[in-house]
């Protein structure tokens, strides 16, 4: 029997809900929180982008479509960028946990910018997404959407750029976790 | 083009690729076909994936099965690989 994660309670404040690809970063605290933002965010179309360790490590996500995935090797390999700006110009949303731990304290340690390279690439804003668990039976969260971020796409695109561009977003993840 | 005169060709090629994506890698060191792509460019992981992009976009090619790539000269013969196809 299939399970599925209980999340149609998590309650959304802020979303936009109009049919735009989109990138949502967000925070997680909980192994659970990955299934839960993803499953919210279900009519929106959205995939979820995950290292491929991260992926093996968390046995919730198993109940996930595979279609909704898209693991990301080490190194060089770039498949994973091919696919998730192909699924960016289909009309799909990403969502992607830059923190990577689930932590608390996670936002203070820095981000991955790499959801930058694809916010510039495919012209996609960037939506801000802190989640806060509302309680802990049936795991469901508070999610407050911030105001959508367009990366500086006039200056030349090396991993300064993405670095500055990556904490600015960190930044105003932090700052909804404070509103 | 033979690989023996391709590769001083190419690693100019890579080195001003780095240098464009990433000014302030190597610092004082120069590109070698030795130098390991995860320590030995100076580069942090989206370093990498920048770097990796803008080699793709420089010779029209794609590095999706690039899994055993460890080092320069790896990146060089995969390049000249899928040029030859």
């Amino acid at each position: 029997m299939r399970r599925r994660t209980i999340c149609s309670d998590s309650i959304f404040d802020g979303m936009i809900c109009d049919g735009k690809p989109r990138i949502y970063i967000a925070n997680h605290i909980h192994s659970r929180d990955i299934a839960a933002v993803l499953a919210a965010l279900n009519k929106s179309k959205t995939c979820l982008l995950i290292s491929e360790k991260r992926c093996a490590e968390n046995s919730r996500l198993r109940y996930i479509n595979k279609k909704r995935v898209i693991t990301v090797a080490g190194g060089i390999n770039t498949k994973w960028l091919h696919d998730a700006l192909k699924r960016l110009k289909g009309g799909e949303s990403l969502l992607i946990f830059p923190d990577g731990e689930n932590r608390a304290d996670a936002l203070n340690d820095g981000f991955n910018p790499a959801f930058v390279l694809l916010s510039l690439l495919s012209g996609a804003e960037i939506i801000p997404l802190y989640s806060r668990p509302r309680r802990t039976v049936f795991h469901c969260l508070n999610i407050k959407a911030g105001e959508p971020i367009l990366p500086d796409n006039t200056a030349a695109l090396t991993a300064e750029v993405l670095k500055k561009e990556g904490e600015r977003a960190r930044i105003a993840l932090s700052a909804l976790a404070e509103s | 083009m033979c690989k023996q005169t391709a590769a001083p060709d190419m690693i100019s090629e890579l080195t001003v690729i780095l240098k464009s994506v990433a000014p302030n890698s190597l610092q004082n060191r120069v590109l070698t076909e030795n130098c390991s792509l995860k320590e030995g460019l100076g580069l942090d992981v989206t370093g990498l994936i920048l770097f990796a992009v803008a080699v793709e976009d420089n010779y029209d090619i794609r590095f999706n099965n690039a899994d055993d790539i460890e080092t320069v000269g790896d990146m060089i013969e995969y390049i000249l690989t899928e040029k030859g196809r």
